[in-house]
């Protein structure tokens, strides 16, 4: 797989440094990159297309600045992975606002660099798209796991909670738990398997999903808890 | 075995229900209204039946009885309160024994009164003597809990406490019914008055032995405030040093700057004045480390930090929403973010090559949950014990202490924490439901 990045940076030399460590952890840790270069944020907003998984911006630049740049950027895809170029660490200290939690230093070192690019490609690498495949009366319908709130089992029927629609079926949470096999979902109590994804809230001893309000048991609200604090902690 | 003029067994019962009531007034959670007052009746009428079924029981049994009445009054108290397994079980225990001395006391009176004068002994006086020290000793318990609760003593029930209490009550328990059993012993009365005298006494012991306990752990609390508190003072007070080192720094700074400016000015090269711009913007970066997070406790700690951090060639990056954290007390924040910056900071100063000295914090929020992360590069293997990680410096009890208080007063909030070490990273990260 070849990871197709976005570098934003007015200053030439500090481009050809970024060039030489990606070079670097190409020949290191054998992973391939597209590297495409930009030297200011009106570059890559005037017509913005969803192609990259990683952006490196520099938040000084002269006509559309980094902060402005990732703004727009996000409201087209929210998954791209943002990092802050800076030498001044006031200025990323917002980059929550655009959900970039990571930010490079100027002077950079190698180090420091291979260490976010590392944090990087676990997060692209994580994010796997599997689908589940459920038997309805008309044929059989295939889901993004990701787009599951949750599902709820009761009396041998599952029923799969997504967004804009409810899928019943014959079959226990444990077969299902095995096939989607994922860290983002975690059981609540008996009957519902709940995607750490979609959780807004927890009140009391029920987590929030969307408009939904989920049990959590007495004895799973521990392990729960770890799992939802380590998934968003994860994702970011 | 004297039974027949033993407490009778509905007596047992009110006083076990009555007691597990005080503390689930106290802590009740879970339930409201109707709902509420339902099952504390359904439970006294629960008591009362098993009381009366473990009367029937042969007298072989009898300890299996008292076992399964303990049991029933965990099951009253984990159903209705939110506390944790350990502290349910140490609260049914003092309720046990409480239970225990209340009734042994009132029977003793019952009986002192009817021996004395036989012709009292009606069930109106077995109640009004059964009411009135009933609801003395819940009124004086009550106050004792309610004082222990306003104090706030947050302290967790540990393992520790949980077996002391489970000794001392079967110590309590095993005394003071050991005269019952006809067997001569230094301990053990003979006659009925003393036998009761000797069980109540030795309830009340017991019952002592509970509060000093809690007593003890109060006044443990109140010195670990004090600890914190001191803790703020003197890092207000390095904070203040720390002001007075950057003023020194900065006077230097601008002699240095005018030195600057003045061979900047005489240069006539444009490519070289730009690089010394350049240079001269670079040393000053280095000093700026006013941070902006929107919360003004969480600017001072992480300003107050900046000098370790540019004095040790830190690595520190930062993207924090304050304005999130503004549910969150002032000793709180401090103790949460100074403990864990701490913490981070230290570990890496003892890293060898400074490029690795790398820190990173985020404070963010998705949707309605708050989530802090402080994370760590670190080189050195982690020691882990008793499920804390300790660094590899010198003092350990202080730093497992950070953890252990940051772990604390999470909880408090109805939070999470949780320790991940991978890829020589170690993470910290705290999820708290934005109230």
């Amino acid at each position: 797989m070849r990871y197709k990045i976005a570098i934003v940076e007015d200053s030439l030399e500090f481009s050809e440094l970024l060039k030489k460590y990606f070079e670097k952890f190409s020949q290191e840790e054998q992973v391939d990159f597209d590297l495409e270069f930009f030297s200011d944020g009106d570059e890559v907003t005037s017509d913005y297309e969803p192609k990259y998984q990683v952006f490196f911006l520099d938040i000084m630049m002269k006509r559309v600045n980094g902060m402005e740049a990732a703004k727009i950027i996000r409201q087209y895809d929210q998954d791209v992975i943002i990092i802050f170029i800076t030498n001044m660490s006031n200025y990323a200290i917002e980059g929550y606002s655009v959900n970039a939690l990571g930010y490079l230093l100027k002077p950079l070192s190698y180090f420091a660099f291979k260490q976010e690019l590392i944090k990087c490609i676990n997060k692209i690498n994580s994010k796997t798209y599997t689908h589940v495949l459920i038997p309805q009366e008309n044929g059989i319908v295939k889901l993004g796991v990701s787009d599951i709130l949750y599902i709820e089992s009761f009396k041998h029927m599952l029923t799969v909670v997504t967004k804009d629609k409810v899928y019943e079926y014959r079959g226990t949470l444990k077969e299902l738990e095995t096939t989607i096999n994922d860290k983002h979902f975690y059981r609540s109590n008996n009957c519902y398997l709940v995607n750490l994804k979609w959780v807004s809230g927890v009140s009391g001893d029920y987590c929030i999903v969307e408009e939904h309000s989920l049990k959590i048991s007495r004895s799973r609200k521990k392990g729960f808890m770890e799992a939802l604090t380590n998934y968003i902690g994860d994702a970011s | 075995m004297i039974e027949t003029l033993n407490i009778p067994r509905s007596h047992t019962a009110i006083a076990e229900w009555l007691f597990c009531l005080l503390f689930i007034i106290i802590y009740n959670k879970r339930l409201k209204g109707i709902k509420l007052y339902l099952s504390i009746i359904v439970f006294l009428v629960l008591f009362l039946l098993y009381q009366w079924f473990a009367g029937q029981l042969p007298i072989g049994f009898w300890i299996l009885g008292m076992i399964g009445a303990v049991l029933l009054m965990f099951i009253f108290i984990f159903s209705m309160t939110d506390l944790n397994i350990k502290t349910i079980g140490y609260i049914t225990l003092q309720a046990f024994i409480m239970a225990e001395f209340a009734a042994s006391l009132e029977w003793q009176i019952y009986y002192y009164l009817i021996s004395m004068y036989p012709n009292l002994a009606y069930p109106v006086l077995e109640y009004s003597i059964l009411s009135i020290i009933f609801i003395l000793l819940f009124v004086v318990f009550y106050m004792f809990e309610i004082r222990y609760k306003s104090k706030n003593t947050d302290l967790p029930i540990s393992k520790n406490d949980l077996m002391t209490a489970a000794i001392i009550s079967i110590l309590v328990f095993a005394i003071s019914n050991l005269s019952f059993v006809n067997i001569q012993t230094p301990i053990t009365g003979t006659n009925t008055g003393e036998i009761f005298y000797i069980r109540t006494l030795v309830d009340l012991v017991g019952i002592v032995l509970f509060y000093s306990i809690s007593e003890h752990k109060l006044a443990a609390y109140t010195k670990m405030e004090l600890n914190a508190l001191e803790g703020i003072l003197n890092r207000q007070y390095t904070q203040y040093k720390q002001y007075q080192d950057s003023i020194d720094i900065i006077n230097q700074k601008y002699h240095d700057l005018k030195h600057q400016i003045g061979i900047i000015r005489s240069e006539d090269n444009s490519f070289q004045k730009a690089k010394y711009l350049d240079e001269l913007e670079k040393g000053m970066n280095t000093y700026d480390t006013h941070y902006k997070t929107g919360n003004k406790v969480l600017d001072t700690i992480l300003t107050s930090k900046g000098l370790t951090i540019v004095n040790n060639n830190i690595n520190f990056t930062c993207v924090a929403d304050g304005s999130l954290i503004d549910f969150i007390s002032v000793m709180d924040i401090c103790s949460i973010f100074g403990n864990a910056l701490d913490n981070s900071l230290e570990s890496v100063i003892d890293i060898k090559e400074k490029d690795k000295r790398l820190v990173k914090m985020a404070v963010f929020k998705q949707k309605q949950l708050l989530l802090i992360k402080f994370e760590n590069y670190y080189d050195k293997p982690l020691k882990y014990v008793d499920g804390m990680y300790l660094t590899t410096k010198k003092d350990k009890t202080i730093h497992g202490y950070g953890l252990k208080s940051i772990r604390s007063i999470v909880e408090k909030y109805n939070g999470t924490t949780t320790i991940n070490t991978q890829n020589n990273w170690f993470t910290l990260s705290i999820l708290i439901p934005i109230p």
